[in-house]
């Protein structure tokens, strides 16, 4: 199992419409309430959840049983219920902007800019950003691929 | 030359130069329009740039023009141009003009060339054409020059040749990590797990790209679950993936060995890290969620995807395929074609596979001409197989055997028994027994092919064939594979043996079977022993068949996974037919879906019926 996996840790992914694009409040209210939902309120729903982002993926993490994650299914807008895993291992961080009792402490950890690269062999594809919202903070320099890339893609 | 024209050559230069960099052909035109109208043509160093310019831009055709057009090429202008064709995935091409070299310039290759050469060698798996540069290489000036070494490493290990790959890397001078990336690779690749988990260990520098180069390898050579267990350590060093393709692989590791709950966890990370719209990824989460069985996912990944390209469509095809899904693989054919995407050989032996499974008999055939005629695919045995499944499953017999005899590649003996199979099936007695004597005549090695031989026998009374084809199969002694399943829910994974288990949970699973077996009785099951192998008594047989190991494995999924969720196995063997049955039950008298996936297809039980309706 992946570092951090320990089946107790969800990451919900959710699906919104496109046009009216919800506000990132709206989107975390969606989150909350789908959580309330499942927990039963709104203030349990508050202390079990500890990330969630708007931008680089539109879903929430929470700490529910294995058993409870199976009430998700279903659920207007689940996309996908998965088990989380630590996206900073040497920190223990699930990664996500962080949310602790209503208050947020943004992001750190640095996610991945998708950008066409044409002399790459790893990817023969444009990526594409589909979401719309704030950038991720920071952007972690590549590292120097182009040798590597050269001989042994 | 006057100061005025070099400083106009220096200038052009520069900006040819920068333009490289920004990879911007449209200025490039430009400025070659300009030099051309300047009069400085005269200059070599202009020339040789501007190859290289519309080399990296892409333009290897206008590249190739000047380079012919060229008075006097030297080794810059051939570095560009081979660079320009490799780099626009043409290598054949390189290969094709560096004779020209020798020829028309009378020149000798320097370590740019080889370097270029050995790549598009690597590229094409042209090894007798790599070995012969090689051995140029060696007798050259340029022989101890590290990166044309580096790419040899490359090219062996791409040409499978990891012993040969390791005698050049340990002659490189200078330590790199791109030629420790290319061996580890190498060995990776060809399987050498040992060799490349030890070169490994001790490269100096440990980063993403041969941590990728080490777990793709081994995925590819069919290491799938030490090729993940790797990537778990990869995490716990904290090594940050700017690069995707290491994410790939391990969820292709995950398909072939079919673990759904690891495959969501990394599925997990995918998002996490932003590589969500990543189409290759993509393409391998669709492949993965439906080997794991769970389809449902699998399409909700493909309609994800906003340019879908042949891999996608053709990953859910096979997919919906293997899952009894006849009629949406073949809607989803249609708007393939509508996409304008075109099939390739895996597309079709997906849809002919679901209109055997769906009796489609037209459907299928027209799929096949549409194959052969429409796109040119030249049908492989897979193809044959697929179709004369087909034919013989909807009691065209005749058609099948004569595509048997006419098909251009030798029947083997599962060919010939699953035509014997349906001539049972279908009662027809006179082609069977034709059919059974080839059979015989080839010496089978499969156990259940004697079983059927001897079932077509004495269904037509003739006692002694089938006395004989007993004894034959006395005689063999067959070492019949074990069977064993395993479930997997949450974060568990167990398997089970065929025969009593010794399982810690062992009683609470034997009542559990025992509870489930007198239900089935009263709903009017009798087991099946017709599929038994040995001869015993009809109640060892049936408590044979009692303890397969599906049926442990499905007990303990009852017990221990959570109510009203999928319960998922794999099996390493063809299901029998009782189980079979058995499982249909299960899913009625429970009420929980049971996927099973075994040697050859999915078998999804709920409410009492099979997706493969009952054809495996």
């Amino acid at each position: 199992m992946l570092p951090g996996c320990d089946y107790n840790h969800w990451l919900i992914v959710m699906e919104f419409p496109k046009d009216p694009a919800p506000t990132r409040e709206q989107m975390i209210d969606t989150y909350l309430n789908t959580l309330a939902t499942v927990l039963g309120s709104m203030e349990e729903a508050k202390k079990n959840m500890y990330a969630f982002s708007t931008t680089t993926y539109t879903g929430f993490q929470c700490t529910v049983s294995e058993e409870t994650s199976e009430k998700f299914k279903g659920l207007p807008g689940v996309l996908w219920v998965l088990p989380d895993s630590y996206i900073d291992v040497k920190n223990k961080d699930y990664g996500g902007d962080k949310y602790i009792n209503g208050e947020i402490i943004p992001c750190k950890y640095p996610t991945y800019q998708p950008k066409q690269r044409r002399d790459s062999k790893y990817v023969s594809k444009r990526y594409e950003r589909r979401r719309d919202g704030p950038p991720p903070e920071g952007r972690r320099p590549r590292q120097e691929a182009t040798q590597s890339e050269s001989a042994s893609g | 030359m006057p100061l005025r024209a070099r400083l106009r050559i220096a200038r052009c230069l520069h900006q040819l130069q920068g333009c490289a960099k920004r990879r911007n052909p449209l200025i490039a035109k430009k400025l070659h329009a300009l030099i051309i109208k300047a009069g400085l043509n005269e200059s070599e160093y202009l020339y040789n740039t501007l190859v290289d310019v519309y080399g990296k831009c892409g333009l290897f055709q206008d590249a190739y023009y000047l380079f012919e057009e060229m008075p006097h090429r030297d080794h810059v202008s051939w570095a560009s141009i081979l660079n320009a064709y490799n780099h626009a995935n043409l290598p054949n091409r390189s290969l094709s003009i560096f004779p020209t070299m020798f020829a028309f310039d009378r020149l000798q290759p320097d370590h740019f060339v080889y370097a270029s050469l050995v790549k598009a060698c690597a590229s094409l798996g042209a090894i007798r054409q790599g070995k012969q540069i090689h051995a140029h290489f060696i007798l050259s000036p340029f022989c101890d020059d590290d990166v044309v070494k580096s790419s040899l490493v490359d090219m062996y290990a791409k040409c499978g040749l990891p012993n040969i790959a390791r005698v050049v890397f340990d002659s490189i001078l200078k330590e790199n990590p791109v030629s420790w990336t290319a061996m580890i690779s190498g060995y990776a690749r060809s399987g050498l797990k040992t060799e490349a988990m030890d070169l490994f260990s001790r490269a100096p520098v440990r980063n993403l790209y041969s941590w990728t180069a080490l777990i793709s390898g081994l995925v590819q050579s069919g290491h799938g679950i030490d090729g993940s267990y790797l990537f778990i350590e990869m995490r716990r060093e904290g090594v940050d993936i700017v690069d995707p393709l290491v994410l790939s692989s391990v969820v292709g590791a995950c398909a072939n060995i079919a673990v759904l709950e690891f495959g969501k966890q990394v599925h997990g990370l995918v998002i996490a890290l932003g590589y969500e719209s990543c189409l290759f990824i993509s393409n391998a989460l669709v492949d993965m969620y439906a080997k794991c069985s769970d389809i449902l996912a699998a399409k909700n990944i493909f309609d994800e995807i906003i340019h879908k390209d042949v891999v996608s469509w053709t990953s859910i095809i096979v997919g919906a395929a293997q899952h009894g899904r006849a009629d949406e693989a073949l809607a989803l054919y249609d708007d393939m074609v509508l996409a304008k995407v075109k099939p390739n050989e895996v597309t079709f032996v997906g849809l002919i596979y679901s209109c055997s499974h769906a009796g489609l008999v037209s459907k299928g055939r027209e799929l096949f001409k549409s194959m052969t005629e429409d796109y040119g695919i030249k049908p492989s045995l897979q193809h044959f197989t697929c179709l004369l499944d087909l034919l013989s499953r909807s009691g065209c017999l005749d058609e099948a055997e004569n595509l048997i005899t006419a098909m251009p590649f030798e029947p083997d003996e599962p060919t010939w028994a699953a035509l014997l199979s349906a001539c049972k099936h279908h009662g027809n007695t006179q082609m069977g027994l034709r059919i059974a004597n080839k059979l015989l005549s080839l010496n089978p090695e499969d156990p259940s092919t004697y079983i059927l031989l001897s079932n077509i026998y004495a269904g037509t009374g003739m006692w002694e064939r089938m006395s004989m084809v007993r004894k034959l199969m006395a005689a063999r002694e067959f070492k019949k594979e074990p069977g064993f399943s395993t479930i997997t829910f949450g974060k568990e994974i167990q398997a089970f043996h065929a025969g009593e288990t010794c399982h810690p949970m062992k009683d609470e699973i034997l009542s559990l079977l025992k509870e489930l077996d007198g239900e089935m009785r009263r709903r009017g099951y009798v087991p099946d022993t017709s599929s038994v192998l040995h001869d015993m008594e009809e109640v060892e047989k049936e408590r044979q068949l009692f303890w397969h190991s599906e049926r442990t494995a499905v007990a303990y999924g009852l017990l221990k996974s959570v109510p009203g969720t999928v319960i998922r196995i794999v099996k390493n063997l063809r299901v029998c037919g009782d189980c079979h049955t058995v499982f249909k039950l299960l899913s009625s008298i429970v009420h929980r879906e049971i996927i099973v996936r075994d040697a050859t297809r999915y078998h999804h039980f709920k409410d009492g019926k099979c997706s493969c309706n009952d054809f495996w």
